[in-house]
């Protein structure tokens, strides 16, 4: 399908945009706790996809990963450039112990996951919410395996401190 | 807070935010750009398929520098001799001039042409040119905008390329037989 867009099939690039959009756009919404920013994003990840397919190599990846790593680069720069992000800053520790329902317990699950530092927040926001393989996180963010593990285990135990008061009063 | 309960915790957002999607209005600026992107490819395309013509005209002028015919020359102030030039009849012995035989030519269709097509948008003032009689695929008359059917894009026809006093090709125009 990328080698039918670079060719000039419209339909091909459409079909592209909607398998992959979603996991696109959760990714960086989850990065980046903004859904404008999240937006801007995923719009610019198939932009880019468009200068760069080229460059793309099947055997080192899969798309999805490629994606992620377009994304995430794009992500980053967000973070670094902007500070009212809903980071660490809007994740009191008064909120993360009041009592929640179903929703609110969402909520706070989501600005435990934005308070991490980025690069605990991307392992989280690939292998726990995109289910991406540890392979694919592995391709998207540059490191090896071994590193997305180790990172996932201590970004876990980061939201277990963080979410640590909620645990009772959780409908999870 | 224990690890299967944050794994818990992470599976009730992915569930809650598995439906979300980038709102329509992204798919339909990447779709305007995609367009945008593939027209700029083809006029780009376009543009390289002229440029390759002008270049193999210029070969071709360099090739066959014979073949060349003046037929336009800025004028020039006349030049006045300071003293007019002393022509000294040159005396010749006569000699019988060879007898040549003339075949009758062939009758030769008529040679029209097209009118001319730039080649160049922008170019220096043209002070001097000469027409160089080229052979080029009938792709080239395709791209300068004239009509030529598929199966005859491989075809060769002739045209004359002006060349200018720089050596740029400024302009083509084809021959056609009547």
């Amino acid at each position: 399908m990328l080698a039918w867009t670079r060719a000039g099939d419209e339909a091909a690039f459409t079909a592209l945009y909607r398998q992959h959009q979603g996991a696109v756009y959760r990714f960086a919404l989850h990065m980046t706790g903004s859904g404008p920013a999240a937006e801007d994003v995923t719009q610019e990840t198939f932009l880019a996809l468009l200068r760069t397919a080229s460059r793309y190599d099947s055997s080192r990846g899969t798309l999805a990963a490629f994606l992620y790593g377009i994304a995430r680069n794009f992500v980053l720069r967000r973070i670094a450039g902007s500070r009212d992000l809903p980071l660490e800053d809007s994740a009191g520790e008064d909120d993360l112990h009041a009592g929640l329902s179903r929703r609110e317990t969402i909520d706070q699950v989501r600005r435990a996951v934005l308070s991490l530092p980025p690069v605990y927040r991307e392992v989280v926001a690939l292998c726990d919410l995109e289910e991406a393989s540890y392979e694919d996180a592995a391709v998207a963010l540059g490191v090896p395996v071994g590193t997305i593990r180790s990172r996932l285990n201590r970004a876990r135990a980061m939201l277990a401190k963080k979410l640590s008061g909620v645990r009772g009063e959780c409908h999870v | 807070m224990s690890d299967e309960n944050i794994l818990e915790a992470l599976e009730t957002l992915r569930e809650a935010d598995q439906d979300l999607e980038a709102p329509p209005a992204v798919e339909e600026r990447l779709i305007r750009t995609y367009r945008a992107q593939l027209r700029q490819r083809r006029w780009m395309r376009a543009y390289a398929c002229v440029a390759a013509v002008a270049a193999a005209v210029v070969i071709a002028v360099v090739l066959q520098p014979r073949k060349t015919r003046p037929v336009f020359e800025a004028p020039s102030a006349p030049v006045t001799p300071a003293v007019a030039p002393q022509i000294v009849p040159e005396v010749r012995p006569r000699r019988p001039r060879p007898v040549q035989i003339r075949r009758a030519a062939a009758p030769q269709p008529h040679e029209g042409y097209t009118d001319f097509y730039p080649l160049i948008d922008l170019a220096p003032p043209l002070e001097r040119g000469e027409l160089v009689r080229v052979t080029v695929p009938a792709s080239a008359m395709r791209q300068v905008g004239m009509l030529v059917m598929a199966s005859h894009l491989d075809d060769p026809v002739e045209a004359d390329v002006l060349i200018g006093q720089d050596g740029l090709a400024r302009a083509i125009r084809f021959v056609t037989y009547q």
